[in-house]
């Protein structure tokens, strides 16, 4: 099963975590052991990653122009969408990364309506990956707080704006839900549509369990079990793994040690998965390539010497009709023997 | 007497024919009725089956940009038109007008001609469960005689544009091979003319 | 009651499942075998096509031999898997591009509907995302570590046979058009995929006739219609004949002359097959207004390409060919006619490949004095972009009433659209020589639909395929045809203008296709001509 094998594996995370913690003596090793262990594995694996595409070389300007390139200059050139420039480049990739701009543009013009049709609007991918994307982003910064002693006051000012509405005891967060919203959106969408359901692979259901986990005990955690969790003893742990001086001071609930073993598991999980097309997505050479290939030459350092069949050899061949056409030729024809 | 009786049975029969016409045009004003009252669910049911022949009709049915979807949008079009007219008299050539596009694109798609065609018969049966499925005009079933001779004229007629679908694929085909553009791969091949040829002209 | 009779139906008609049939998969995509059946296919390349160019220094094509894709055996050379496993790793060693896509996929299903033949055919492997799955399972089975470890469970699958033959099928039901690529959140391009595919394919003798030969033509005789010098002459002087006829002033052409100013090469159709030849009289009429200094070539006849859908090695090859008889000419620049593909190769792969064109000048127009710094490099520009400078200068006398029996819309070929951003000049030139109207927002510039017989697709014998294909094209065409009574589909694209005359034949029968060269040569007023009242333009016979 696509789905069933994944979750599975998520339960069977926690299981271990859970369990693995209860042994005394075991804290330390899912509380600092494999902290570390997943962190190393991630930068080795990330940078491999890197290491690996960058190796490969990119013969050829292939870049994907999504408007009119710089032309004569009475026609209006595109500088997002055919950059020119380096700076141009930029520019496309920021709105890229920040903003997914190609998902935006899957947008349709609905002009014909027939009975009542159930339309399904375009821009529900982008808004579902927007709204997971950011709020990830802000939770994993809010996080720094607990690693960083004293932590920055901008911190203080995120977590304001985060929990602006002042919903709840303690507040909730506005990322907190938005993070497990958008992962649910993204989990029904290939759940739903018969479409992404068929394309979808275990390793697309796998990384959205494992996040809606970490999202699930990590809400637990502060709204639900927060008499059970020492949260000085957390930030102690956390600031010794950041230090290299990790201490275990307290008993720390289970919780803890299941959230912080699924995050341990999506960082050894990250850089062998789909996952890296956060970094992928920096060296995409349709986007991050300059349209101006005839005003500047690419250079393919694996370039093969390939000539042409030769013009010598062409006029070799068909010298005789050629002279017969009256075509120019290289050699005239040798004299007619009589 | 004889006149009278002759007289009296004429006019028996013409009350009688003005009854049936009148009965018959109750009945299509009732169908007409009915089809209006379910078009949207007929058209449903309709297209979704149509679309069933294919590997993945859920794009079809939902994507309701008819630039987007040539083929869920041309079937909609196409059912939706047709289903009113079923219960008026057909006139073959608004049936052909209205079916073009979709038997076009059936006449491409590698389907044998029964099931290229086979979608608009289906009608027949919808249409027959949801009357049935519905109490009000559950006597209409009985008698769907005029309704199920216009799906046979359109269907007659989709199998005249079907053929002349497939025909115009042959002309199009031979229209090519004309142009010239099948001395790419008919014409001598090059290791062929590398020996010495004649002055071809 | 009346259910299981609409069931007995389906059954009686739908038994036979075909490609663009049967009911939705019950199986996954890995488990759907492809049947290869008349109509479905493109012929294999024959045997001594293959071989000739496998002869040919710089290109390899082994493995020749006679294959049918009907048939179980499809006689790959025993090693094969190991030639296909080691091409694909010399390839990911080669571009990152492969790397990239191969990895970063998260299977959103943006792309999956933007793809013509998906929308055509229905056929869930023609969806991009999929179309590249083909070759990322046998990818990440062999060469990730997720998928060493986890096989099937990470997406992997084995290179089987089977999969070679899926291979064959959907590298030869995508058009390289480059739609999906607009759409992917990673710009993952499925004509890089295909394009592998492709040259994977090659590497166990795996190819089809309607590209190969071409090909071989286009390196023996100069171009893809395999006409030798004094044929492709002929055909030439046949058109200044109708010019002359129609106008009444004969344009002065010249064949390899050396020191001309200019190198003027187009798509070998444009001189041979209707209606490529009324844009060639286009050329002729408006070079002939201008006085240019300009010479044909016969060794470098073809603007095309069929190396672009073959592999790299051959579109060098063939590519090199302008550049040569630029040099041996000793011309000062080169204009290239109207062609996709051909401006592909032109405008991303020439320079790279056969560049840096140091013994030419920067272009510059000789009748309005423009520089076109956009080719400083490749020195070879667009006549579209050429046609809109004299056009923006007032340079050239143009009767816009000339077109009036003309309602045209304007197709963006995939290639210079998405692949060089010429979208504008065109548009321009076509204000000032015709009544025209846009298609559908979602259906132009970048998002514009294939004609669906691109990259060597244009055989007769999937002429069905072809038509599937082209649907969502004609259908954007058909909208404005019964909304403004448009009976021209004008374009830039040698390829289109065979392929979208049969499609509009097939779909459109009232809407005609052409180049818009044509357009601007029929709108053209030639000093001294002597031209009647021609009410079909060009085509007038």
């Amino acid at each position: 099963m696509k789905y069933g094998a994944p979750f599975l594996a998520v339960i069977a995370l926690v299981l271990i975590a859970w369990l693995g913690s209860l042994i005394p003596g075991m804290q330390y090793v899912f509380g600092v052991v494999f902290p570390y262990l997943a962190m190393a594995m991630f930068l080795y694996g990330f940078i491999r990653q890197v290491v690996y595409w960058g190796k490969s070389p990119v013969p050829f300007s292939i870049q994907t122009t999504c408007g009119q390139a710089k032309s004569l200059d009475f026609i209006k050139h595109n500088k997002l969408e055919a950059p020119d420039t380096n700076s141009q480049v930029v520019a496309r990739m920021l709105l890229e990364v920040l903003t997914f701009r190609s998902l935006f543009r899957n947008t349709q013009a609905r002009i014909y309506s027939g009975p009542k049709l159930t339309h399904e609007s375009s821009k529900w991918l982008w808004m579902f990956a927007l709204l997971f994307h950011y709020s990830f982003l802000v939770v994993l910064i809010r996080h720094m707080r607990l690693f960083l002693n004293p932590y920055p006051v901008c911190l203080d000012w995120l977590e304001f704006l985060d929990g602006i509405f002042q919903i709840g005891a303690p507040n909730w967060y506005i990322t907190d839900i938005c993070l497990v919203t958008g992962l649910v959106l993204l989990l029904l969408r290939r759940f739903c549509q018969t479409k992404v359901r068929y394309i979808s692979l275990a390793n697309d259901y796998f990384p959205l369990f494992l996040l809606l986990g970490i999202a699930i005990t990590g809400i637990l955690m502060r709204y639900c079990l927060r008499g059970n969790v020492d949260v000085v003893a957390i930030k102690q742990l956390a600031v010794g793994l950041a230090t290299f001086q990790p201490t275990i001071t307290a008993d720390i609930a289970s919780i803890f040690y299941i959230h912080l073993f699924l995050v341990c598991a999506l960082l050894v999980y990250f850089p062998y998965s789909k996952l890296m097309h956060m970094g992928g997505v920096f060296f995409s050479p349709t986007r991050n390539m300059r349209n101006n290939t005839r005003a500047a030459r690419h250079i393919n350092p694996w370039n093969p010497d390939i000539k042409p069949h030769s013009y010598a050899g062409y006029e070799d061949e068909f010298r005789e009709f050629m002279v017969d056409a009256g075509i120019p030729v290289e050699k005239e024809l040798p004299a007619k023997q009589a | 007497m004889i006149v009278l009786l002759d007289f009296s049975l004429t006019e028996i029969s013409r009350v009688a024919w003005r009854i049936a016409v009148a009965e018959s045009l109750r009945e299509q004003a009732d169908l007409a009725e009915a089809l209006r009252c379910h078009r949207q669910k007929i058209v449903e049911r309709w297209v979704k089956y149509a679309l069933s022949s294919y590997q993945s009709p859920d794009f079809f049915l939902r994507e309701g940009d008819p630039f987007a979807n040539p083929i869920g949008g041309a079937m909609r079009q196409a059912f939706d038109r047709l289903l009113p007219l079923l219960a008026q008299k057909p006139e073959r050539l608004e049936f052909s007008e209205i079916l073009r596009q979709f038997v076009q694109i059936r006449a491409v798609q590698g389907l044998v001609p029964s099931q290229a065609l086979a979608p608009i018969y289906a009608v027949k049966h919808i249409l027959r469960d949801i009357l049935a499925a519905d109490k009000e005009r559950a006597a209409l079933v009985a008698n769907l005689y005029d309704f199920d001779f216009a799906v046979d004229i359109a269907a007659l007629a989709a199998f005249d544009m079907y053929m002349e679908s497939r025909e115009r694929l042959y002309a199009t085909r031979l229209a090519e091979l004309k142009s010239g553009r099948h001395i790419l791969t008919d014409g001598g091949c090059p290791s062929k003319t590398l020996h010495p040829v004649g002055d071809d002209g | 009651m009346a259910l299981p009779k609409l069931e007995e139906l389906s059954r009686s008609v739908a038994e036979d499942p075909s490609m663009a049939t049967g009911s939705v998969p019950t199986r996954e995509w890995m488990d759907i075998p492809v049947v290869f059946k008349s109509g479905n296919y493109a012929y294999p390349a024959k045997k001594d096509k293959v071989e000739y160019l496998n002869s040919q220094k710089g290109l390899s094509f082994p493995n020749a031999r006679v294959w049918s894709p009907e048939e179980d055996d499809w006689k790959l050379p025993e090693n094969w898997k190991e030639i296909i496993l080691n091409g694909l790793k010399e390839r990911l060693d080669k571009f990152r591009s492969l790397k990239i896509f191969m990895d970063c996929c998260v299977r959103c299903g943006a792309c999956a509907d933007k793809c013509h033949f998906f929308l055509g055919t229905g056929d869930p492997k023609n969806m991009p995302v999929l179309r590249a799955e083909l070759l990322r399972s046998v990818y990440r089975n062999d060469f990730t570590l997720a998928g060493k470890l986890l096989g099937k469970m990470a997406g992997g699958r084995e290179m089987t046979v089977g999969v070679l033959k899926e291979w064959f099928m959907y590298a030869y039901q995508c058009t390289e058009c480059r739609r999906c690529s607009v759409f992917c959140p990673y710009g993952i391009d499925t004509a890089e995929i295909t394009m592998m595919l492709r040259e994977l394919l090659h590497t166990v003798g795996i190819g089809i006739n309607w590209i190969l030969e071409p090909a071989s033509n286009s390196n023996r005789t100069g171009n893809h219609m395999g006409l030798q010098p004094h044929t492709f002459k002929d055909n030439v002087e046949f058109l200044v004949d109708d010019v002359e006829r129609l106008t009444g002033r004969r344009p002065n052409i010249t064949f390899n002359r050396k020191g001309a100013e200019i190198l003027f090469i187009t798509p070998s159709a444009d001189v041979f097959a209707e209606p490529g030849l009324y844009t060639a009289m286009g050329y002729l009429i408006l070079f002939e207004a201008l006085g240019l200094d300009y010479t044909w070539s016969t060794y470098a006849s073809e603007g095309g390409n069929f190396g672009l859908f073959t592999n790299n090695e051959m579109m060098k090859k063939l590519n090199a060919k302008m550049y040569a008889e630029a040099e041996r000419l000793k011309v000062r620049y080169i204009i290239g006619g109207e062609c996709g593909h051909m401006w592909r190769v032109l405008h991303q792969y020439m320079d790279t490949m056969n560049g840096p064109a140091d013994f030419l000048e920067v272009p510059k127009s000789p009748i309005t004095g423009t520089v076109f710094n956009n080719a400083a490099s490749t020195k070879m520009i667009h006549i579209t972009e050429f046609t809109a400078d004299l056009i923006k200068n007032g340079k050239l006398k143009l009767d816009k009433s000339r077109n009036s029996h003309i309602k045209a819309t304007w197709h963006d070929s995939c290639n210079t659209a998405r692949a060089m951003g010429l979208m504008d000049e065109p548009r321009y030139v076509l204000d000032h020589v015709v009544d025209w109207v846009e298609m559908p927002e979602n259906t132009i510039r970048e998002q514009t639909f294939c004609c669906g017989s691109g990259t060597g697709l244009n055989t007769d014998e999937i002429m069905e395929l072809r038509m599937r294909a082209g649907l969502p094209r004609a259908n954007a065409v058909k909208h404005v045809h019964d909304k403004h009574g448009v009976n021209m589909l004008a374009c830039v694209c040698a390829i289109d203008r065979a392929t979208l005359t049969s499609l509009m034949n097939y779909w459109n029968p009232d809407v005609r296709v052409c180049g818009l060269s044509e357009l601007v040569g029929n709108a053209i007023v030639l000093d001294g001509e002597t031209r009647e009242e021609l009410d079909d333009g060009l085509r007038t016979l």
